[in-house]
């Protein structure tokens, strides 16, 4: 396992000028989220305050309609 | 005052295709009848849920935008919450 996972310093969803995170976008939340469905702090994936924030939101709905694990699977029984 | 929303449903996947249909025509009429009108239809089809939700694995995704009043969502989500055929909802305002 690598000590750190080196990210480029900058937020993925200005450079796509990206105005509003769809929570149906999940392939692309997948990127922020860790496999047990956490979600990853900007200082590690540069995401900017803004886009962080929005992030934060797209996450929480894709949870709400099983989009995005809200547990990870290491935690669920059966 | 009214709002434009986006309402997510995951369908049973038990329902057939002619039941789909059904149950979209049935949430429609909800809408009509709660005076909203409806914008447009986006339909994923059946997917994998993330986790079960209601003892089932997979659901049929349809995503609603339509306009309507604050309070009518409320007696929308009721009557939604009541039907066995949508394991779950979810509206989101669209402001701008």
């Amino acid at each position: 396992m690598p000590k750190r996972e080196r990210h480029g310093k900058f937020c993925r969803f200005c450079q796509d000028k990206v105005d509003k995170i769809d929570y149906k976008d999940e392939k692309r939340l997948l990127r922020f989220v860790t496999e047990q469905g956490k979600m990853i702090p900007r200082r590690v994936t540069g995401t900017c305050a803004r886009h962080q924030r929005q992030l934060a939101v797209a996450v929480k709905r894709a949870r709400q309609i099983a989009l995005l694990p809200s547990i990870g699977r290491h935690y669920r029984r059966g | 005052m009214t709002r434009n929303y986006e309402t997510t449903f995951i369908l049973s996947p038990v329902l057939d295709e002619s039941g789909t249909e059904q149950q979209i025509s049935k949430i429609e009429a909800a809408i009509v009848r709660e005076g909203g009108t409806v914008t447009e239809w986006d339909r994923w089809g059946k997917r994998r849920l993330a986790f079960p939700i209601k003892r089932q694995s997979d659901g049929y995704y349809a995503f609603l935008r339509f306009e309507g009043t604050p309070d009518s969502i409320e007696r929308l989500s009721e009557t939604f919450k009541l039907d066995e055929n949508i394991l779950r909802h979810m509206h989101i305002v669209l402001d701008d």
